[in-house]
């Protein structure tokens, strides 16, 4: 039986689909079966993000009413076996899913996938609720700024609410220089307003942008820092025990050198 | 999801229909009508009144809610929510001895847990917040406000006018703090000071001090 973890942020542009995206392929590059649904109708790019766009065929309303079977919606990625994505629809909106059937699509996937995650919509309207509806788990994707805090606070609360204990927090695009000079929220600043688990840092960092642009992730890249950190966070969900690495930003000739050779 | 977002409970004082204050109003008025329909007149005749958490429903939507259960047969409880919400709160006691001069007692909200953003707590009597009050969220209260943890949410204590009323809270540092009519927006409070500290109206003020227990004339 599968798990389903619903990737929520409450503020928009946070990083939740970069996130999923990651957290997919990276779990999928373990060896696991994984499935993405988008569960952003009306505004989907999972499927942008991933390189998938020019696939997609059937999406999640079309499964949902019954428009076709749901192993007919399912976009394989050629990149890695166990990877698959379900599209959102691009041409309903939010109110064409509603939560009980996010719930009984969510039992039949989890029959067959290890892992099932979820792109929630940005926002705490029905988009989000249909987002939760059937997850046993949720990650929650900040960034360290007071607005993106607070409504990651919020959306605990309504998590809280709907019965998902104990979310994990992922502080996204955090910028270690202005942190030490005291210009942004620190790890534990962000931990102490919202006093829940973390489950990763992710630097900020180009590489990002470089391989979501290309349809790629950055769990792929060896290299980049926000690919290690994602990296850590896979072995964290799946129950290991890995240290917060260093955010000091690696200025020695050395330690570059390393890096460019793919030693560090 | 665990809980239902309407429940219907029997008490002394006729049916109280519980609504879970997460849910959008559209679902919870499905779900009474949908509970209202299945019950095929069962409650016919009952008094109920409403409970939605400690969240007031707005008059709207209530009237809707009343309207939807008087057509089938049930009679509005004038008494509203007063009574339930002191059976919750008021646990039944023993008291071998008397514990403080105040032997009497006062009706208190325990909030057995933080408050998060946009989740607001009301209440007429005292409120204890057992965690802590995050910014966004809200606590009023017709007396006084404690808070456990830290308190950097908008507290109003004495909302009904009552000046003696205080909050207290481990780090006391609220976006907006107000006591009966008086409205105080953050400044100072040294964040890094772990310690009790109280609020209170001093002539047209509110100051803030540091909170000794057993010192202050708490009771009086």
């Amino acid at each position: 039986m599968g798990e389903v973890i619903v990737v929520t942020s409450g503020k928009g542009g946070v990083g939740k689909t970069t996130a999923t995206a990651n957290i997919g392929f990276g779990l999928a590059s373990a060896g696991y079966k994984v499935v993405l649904v988008d569960a952003d109708i009306g505004l989907r790019n999972l499927d942008v993000v991933l390189g998938l766009e020019n696939r997609i065929v059937y999406d999640l309303v079309d499964v949902t009413s019954n428009n076709c079977r749901l192993r007919q919606a399912l976009i394989k990625d050629k990149r890695l076996d166990g990877l698959h994505l379900l599209p959102a629809a691009q041409t309903k909106d939010k109110t064409a899913v509603n939560p009980d059937q996010m719930r009984q699509l969510c039992e039949e996937l989890k029959k067959e996938f290890d892992y099932i995650l979820i792109d929630c919509p940005a926002g705490i309207e029905q988009g989000f609720r249909n987002a939760i509806a059937g997850a046993d788990r949720a990650i929650v994707v900040t960034t360290p700024e007071v607005s993106a805090v607070r409504d990651a606070d919020r959306i605990i609360g309504l998590l809280e609410a709907a019965d998902l204990r104990e979310p994990k927090l992922i502080i996204n695009r955090i910028r270690p220089t202005m942190v030490k000079h005291g210009d942004m929220m620190s790890i534990d600043d962000i931990i102490d307003i919202l006093a829940v688990d973390l489950l990763g840092v992710i630097p900020e960092d180009e590489m990002i942008v470089i391989t979501t642009n290309r349809g790629e992730t950055v769990v792929q890249d060896q290299n980049s820092r926000s690919g290690q950190a994602y990296r850590n966070i896979i072995r964290r969900i799946q129950g290991e025990e890995v240290p917060v690495m260093s955010l000091e930003e690696e200025g020695g000739f050395f330690k570059r050198l390393k890096r460019i050779i793919g030693l560090n | 999801m665990g809980r239902d977002m309407v429940s219907i409970k029997g008490t002394r004082n006729g049916l109280v229909i519980v609504l879970d204050p997460n849910r959008e109003f559209d679902e919870i008025r499905k779900n009474l009508l949908s509970k209202m329909e299945s019950a095929r007149g069962f409650f016919k005749g009952a008094r109920f009144s409403f409970f939605q958490g400690h969240n007031e429903i707005p008059t709207n939507q209530q009237d809707e809610l009343e309207n939807i259960c008087k057509k089938y047969g049930l009679v509005p409880n004038l008494e509203k929510q007063a009574t339930f919400r002191t059976e919750i709160t008021e646990t039944p006691r023993k008291v071998t001895r008397p514990i403080s001069r105040c032997d009497q007692g006062e009706a208190a909200l325990m909030i057995r847990r933080s408050l998060r953003s946009g989740q607001r707590i009301s209440y007429t009597g005292h409120v204890v917040v057992m965690g802590d009050v995050h910014p966004g969220a809200e606590v009023v209260s017709g007396g006084n406000i404690l808070v456990m943890g830290s308190c950097r949410g908008n507290v109003h204590a004495g909302a009904e006018g009552n000046t003696s009323a205080k909050v207290i809270a481990w780090k006391l540092n609220p976006t907006v703090l107000s006591i009966a009519d008086c409205r105080h927006t953050q400044e100072q409070n040294d964040l890094t000071l772990s310690e009790y500290r109280i609020a209170r109206m001093s002539g047209q003020k509110i100051v803030f001090e540091k909170y000794h227990a057993g010192r202050q004339a708490w009771c009086v």
